[in-house]
């Protein structure tokens, strides 16, 4: 497939992948191999970004013997480059070699001690090595100085979850929906973090945010379908007495219509049958009428 | 208790799962053929599998609507949900955690010979791929591994690897779909038709 791709496809393949950063480290190295890297000549100053974006990916892949010529070229061209000792760093990260790594990030941190990315990736180390408590405790640290980084409140919020500390998690995302008031994915991952969590209470607030997502973007799947779960459970098990469970009973009549639509005008019929989505969703619903 | 078989399809369509997403964690369940009221003394055997989710794996509604679904499909096809698989994030770490745990138990709950796999990262590469999993069945005081003893023949293991290896160097895992992908999009489809049939050419 690759072999012949001609070098402005290439050229054209990896800049979509830089501008929507995109990891398809495996793909990248190919193109690399089959293509631009006897063509690099030709790249003008775009050369020095597909290097950056080439080593990255070699690293991805364990492919060292690129990774190091990626680094060579780039260090003759921009020598002292803040830039370019961060990769060396990542190169001995994915060597493994934590100590060496960690001493370039701290020498750059001495140049310039504002530099995020050297102090982000001395937290991917942490949680490389499995030290999840200290990486959660350093990414709470940087983010009192970069508030706004929002992949960094993500982060902490999936390391939260991993320790099963959802009401942390669930802070995370409130961060996140303050300063993004109409990102409907937030509403929706708070709103699946509070369904975990259970319980009456949590199901109310999970069936508000998902709500609110499915508003925001009707065409989100997931938002319907958490909605959908949220009220068919508080249909059932509401402790705010039978007009609640009604009402609760009728959302869910909503959401599942709404899923339903989407099914029968998007997906094929042949498919429709053997996975009986649409039969699947009528029968719980159904059981909601029962009870 | 005898080691699960597992088939070249369920064996294949796993791993290409987690080749798809290196840089994440991916799950997803393993199915057998329902053999309830049949008399059978195979041992279990895992036909297929369904792969679920990359983006986060410990949240529960999403992981509610697809064992739902993936049920009233196996209804349909004589199939049962019979066991999960993982392969976590970290690149060493082949280890049982929460969220497998847990996922696990509750599969088992509804099918009493369920196994849990983990994906060992360390021996998944792209050349040579043998005995890439873990399989843990539950006792008493938790997760035990299960000792191989070869239930699988070297032969069913060579065309497993022959298999792979074609899969991936013709790049298969970008056709793969999991539920993730499903419910961005219901068109993409997590029974992966197009990958089955592709893994029938190749055995």
């Amino acid at each position: 497939m690759a072999q012949q791709m001609s070098l402005s496809e290439a050229r054209t393949i990896l800049k979509k992948f830089r501008d929507e950063q995109t990891r398809d480290s495996h793909l990248i190295i190919n193109l690399w191999n089959s293509v631009l890297m006897d063509n690099c000549h030709k790249l003008g100053d775009e050369l020095w970004l597909v290097y950056e974006q080439v080593c990255a990916a070699a690293l991805d892949c364990q492919r060292f013997d690129t990774a190091e010529l990626c680094i060579q070229a780039l260090d003759n061209k921009f020598p002292k480059s803040i830039r370019v000792r961060r990769l060396k760093g990542m190169l001995y990260e994915a060597r493994e070699e934590y100590t060496d790594a960690e001493e370039e990030y701290n020498s750059i941190l001495e140049k310039d001690e504002t530099n995020m990315y050297a102090k982000k990736r001395k937290i991917a180390i942490l949680k490389a090595r499995q030290k999840i408590s200290e990486a959660i405790h350093s990414l709470n640290d940087y983010l009192k100085s970069f508030m706004t980084d929002y992949e960094a409140w993500n982060e902490l919020c999936d390391l939260y979850l991993s320790q099963l500390d959802y009401n942390n998690a669930a802070f995370c995302l409130e961060e996140l929906i303050m300063y993004n008031p109409h990102n409907h994915l937030y509403h929706q991952k708070y709103a699946e973090i509070r369904y975990t969590q259970g319980g009456n209470e949590n199901i109310e607030l999970a069936r508000t945010y998902f709500a609110q997502a499915v508003k925001l973007n009707p065409n989100n799947l997931r938002a319907l379908y958490g909605f959908f779960l949220s009220s068919s459970y508080l249909a059932v098990s509401s402790n705010k007495g039978v007009k609640d469970k009604q009402l609760n009973q009728k959302y869910s009549a909503w959401a599942a219509e709404q899923i339903q639509n989407k099914y029968e005008s998007q997906q094929p019929e042949s498919q429709l049958k053997e996975t009986k989505v649409i039969e699947c969703i009528e029968k719980l619903l159904d059981s909601l009428q029962a009870n | 208790m005898a080691d699960p078989t597992i088939t070249v399809q369920a064996h294949c369509k796993l791993l290409l799962h987690a080749a798809k997403y290196p840089h994440a964690a991916v799950n997803g369940i393993l199915l057998a053929e329902d053999c309830k009221g049949k008399e059978s003394s195979k041992g279990l055997k895992y036909v297929d599998c369904v792969p679920l989710f990359h983006v986060s794996l410990g949240l529960s509604p999403m992981l509610e609507i697809a064992l739902l679904q993936i049920d009233a499909y196996c209804k349909g096809k004589g199939l049962v949900i019979a066991g999960y698989y993982q392969a976590n994030e970290n690149y060493n770490d082949n280890e049982i955690n929460h969220v497998a745990s847990t996922i696990g138990k509750k599969i088992k709950e509804n099918f009493h010979d369920g196994y849990l796999l983990v994906v060992d990262n360390r021996k998944v590469k792209s050349n040579c791929v043998s005995q890439p999993y873990k399989v843990f069945t539950l006792k008493e005081n938790g997760w035990k591994e299960v000792d191989k003893k070869g239930g699988n023949s070297s032969e069913d293991e060579l065309q497993k690897e022959e298999c792979l290896e074609a899969l991936l160097m013709s790049g298969e895992q970008r056709k793969l779909r999991d539920f993730d992908n499903h419910l961005d999009d219901v068109r993409n489809d997590w029974r992966n038709l197009e990958v089955n049939d592709m893994i029938k050419q190749l055995t």
